[in-house]
């Protein structure tokens, strides 16, 4: 079975930063969680 | 998630949440939560659609069904405030390897539909190849 693999991109961070989403699965796996709205 | 950071980090794992409001929204909600992981603002819904993450039809807003979820979260101690951002876009979650590959997805069926951490623990304990570096492809 292909796994899809995941486009990187840069993304903004909360403390107004810039990075490579790669960076947060360079080191070990990352959990991403994508939340519906704040609130 | 939060009082698993620990087990997470333990295993290896980054947690990383993604939110629709502008890096002030975001740092704010991180703030007011006590959010422990790093938090990617996405008000350009750049990463939802490279996700694929759908809306909701509007209709379904006004569904009993909904409701009753709605009123069981709230009665389970959750937080329920006015919501910021686009509260038909459906939430998920994906367990990424270190190689950049999808491994594990959630698609929310309704904005309710989260998977337990209990069950992400369980996959990131049971690929044990998560961390490792990309086998060559074969054709």
């Amino acid at each position: 079975m292909k796994v899809p693999d995941v486009k990187d991109r840069d993304v903004v961070l909360w403390n107004n930063s810039v990075t490579r989403l790669s960076r947060f699965w360079e080191r070990g796996p990352l959990v991403l969680v994508f939340l519906r709205h704040y609130g | 998630m939060r009082r698993r950071e620990d087990q997470f980090q333990r295993l290896g794992a980054q947690v990383v949440l993604v939110g629709l409001g502008t890096p002030e929204e975001t740092a704010d909600f991180k703030e007011q939560f006590q959010v422990p992981f790093p938090m990617v603002s996405d008000s350009e819904k750049r990463l939802f659609r490279d996700f694929d993450l759908k809306q909701m039809p509007p209709s379904s807003m006004l569904s009993v069904g909904l409701a009753i979820k709605g009123f069981m979260t709230m009665a389970k101690g959750h937080h329920m405030g006015v919501p910021k951002g686009d509260v038909l876009q459906l939430p998920g979650v994906f367990i990424i390897d270190t190689a950049g590959r999808i491994r594990y997805s959630h698609y929310a069926r309704d904005p309710s539909d989260h998977p337990d951490p209990h069950s992400l623990l369980h996959v990131l304990q049971s690929h044990a190849d998560l961390g490792a570096p990309p086998k060559p492809e074969t054709e």
